[in-house]
């Protein structure tokens, strides 16, 4: 892990896209805390960075 | 030098940073001098195709089956005796206007002969295959390096930004020496193969996880921020920045990849050329690999190879006959001989075959002696290739070996050479064309390589 808190800018970053991922699945916006599928998107996202993955 | 400036240098004085992919294909090298081929396709026989059984007859060899080897013959720790002369089991004939030898092992190629430049005279120097296959990828007999395939992309590029510029066409196996030859070595990592296999799904894990397009690229997007901010951590770490670059290619593959290499509008007479529904699996696979070949080139990739799938020769190459040579021989010959000659023929009546340069290649060839019938060893001191296509004079034979085809004895041609010229046809100079790499300019022909001059238009 990278062992450092997230910035002001990727918590905004997610912040946003989770609404976003919300809306593209069609669901309320009452349903954003409880959806697996936003959840699991933000996660796919969140893993895959190169910083999780490459230590130069 | 090298040369004029690569992209990556171009980019980071413009001071572009990682945005600049959109414009990797404008900004592609440039060749040294004008090419006469763009792309090349490299098929690759791994084994040691037998020279004196293929594309160099030895009568004398025939009048000595069976006859004691007198000379020396060791690749273990111990030197082999009571070795024999092994003749040739198939019949050499002259074909074309050229008159070109070529056994009855390849029919189909042999009516090609008129396109191809015959090579006889190849020395490798290494008669083990994961030295050897090293040798004729990367230009050194160990890894590390990079392969041919990889100096010509970081060279030319793709032509086509969607693609990469170096695809690797396989059936399942890696020859001896592994994944290193098809390796970048210490280029970048953008440009090392792309594999794309037979059977099943070309390319492994291209189908989007998303079945919503825009779900997708809104988490590429997320991700793709996060990962330029640190990549700007890392000083523009090389394999932090291919790998946000490969991320981005397998995007643009997803869409552009299926119809590349869909056959949905070939018509029944191509498929017929290669091949492709004649013949075992294995055929019909490398017919696809052939006629796939094509259909990337058009579509402006740069480099494709294809190997062989592995159905003889255990797994040091399909064509590594230390028994059952007729058997092993003819299954390759079957398999690689109408697909190569359907990929030449379909080439050059779409006018593409001027501008494509095709090598037929093996590490090195095969003992003309043996401990007992049927069967031959392996043999760097005289070994067959051909090329065809771009850049080529067609319908000659260069050089030659002794007559029991035991060594090159005029015009040796070293691996070295044959990547000189290689590159040679797509306008790079292989002493021009280096990448300063523990504290030296090193290039894919190290201080070797002379042109061969005598095959090139």
């Amino acid at each position: 892990m990278t062992r450092r808190p997230p910035s002001a800018a990727e918590l905004e970053r997610f912040a946003s896209l989770a609404p976003e991922l919300s809306r593209l699945h069609k669901l309320a916006p009452d349903k954003l805390l409880s959806s697996r599928q936003v959840w699991k998107d933000l996660a796919h996202s969140l893993f895959n960075r190169k910083e999780f993955l490459y230590f130069p | 030098m090298t040369r004029p400036m690569t992209r990556r240098q171009a980019l980071q004085s413009a001071s572009l940073g990682f945005g600049y992919t959109a414009f990797a294909s404008l900004l592609a090298g440039k060749p040294h001098f004008p090419a006469r081929a763009k792309n090349v396709i490299f098929c690759f026989m791994p084994g040691g195709v037998s020279h004196v059984d293929s594309f160099d007859p030895k009568p004398k060899l025939n009048e000595l089956d069976g006859q004691s080897f007198s000379g020396f013959y060791q690749v273990g720790a111990k030197a082999e005796t009571n070795r024999k002369w092994v003749g040739s089991p198939w019949q050499f004939k002259q074909h074309g206007q050229s008159g070109a030898w070529v056994s009855d092992l390849f029919p189909h190629l042999a009516t090609c002969v008129d396109h191809m430049a015959i090579v006889r005279s190849m020395v490798s120097g290494f008669p083990l295959h994961p030295r050897a296959n090293l040798l004729m990828h990367t230009g050194r007999n160990t890894g590390g390096f990079p392969s041919l395939g990889s100096w010509v992309n970081y060279a030319l590029g793709s032509e086509n930004k969607n693609l990469p510029g170096y695809v690797l066409l396989h059936a399942g196996a890696v020859p001896p020496g592994g994944l290193e030859n098809f390796s970048n070595g210490f280029l970048p990592a953008t440009y090392q193969a792309t594999a794309m296999q037979a059977e099943g799904k070309p390319v492994l894990n291209i189908d989007p996880a998303d079945k919503d397009p825009k779900i997708q690229r809104a988490k590429l997007d997320a991700l793709l921020q996060q990962d330029r901010q640190f990549l700007s951590t890392t000083r523009n770490d090389d394999a932090i920045d291919s790998a946000i670059r490969n991320y981005e290619m397998a995007y643009t593959m997803q869409s552009v990849v299926p119809d590349v290499l869909s056959l949905d509008k070939e018509s029944p007479a191509t498929k017929a050329l290669y091949g492709l529904e004649v013949g075992d699996r294995h055929q019909r696979n490398y017919a696809l690999q052939c006629l796939r070949a094509r259909r990337l080139v058009e579509a402006g990739v740069r480099f494709v190879e294809i190997t062989c799938p592995e159905v003889y020769g255990g797994d040091n190459g399909t064509w590594d006959q230390h028994s059952e040579l007729k058997k092993g021989h003819e299954g390759n010959a079957r398999i690689t001989d109408q697909p190569i000659a359907g990929l030449i023929k379909d080439l050059a009546s779409r006018g593409l075959l001027k501008e494509t340069l095709i090598v037929w290649a093996t590490e090195f060839g095969r003992t003309p002696h043996a401990p007992k019938p049927d069967c031959r060893d392996h043999h760097e001191t005289a070994f067959t290739i051909w090329m065809a296509g771009g850049g080529i004079k067609g319908g000659l034979t260069y050089g030659s070996t002794d007559e029991m085809g035991m060594k090159s004895i005029e015009n040796v041609t070293e691996v070295h050479d044959l990547h000189a010229t290689i590159l040679h046809t797509l306008g790079l100079d292989h002493k021009k064309l280096t990448y300063r790499f523990g504290g030296r300019e090193v290039s894919l022909t190290d201080v070797h390589g002379t042109l061969i001059k005598a095959v090139l238009t």
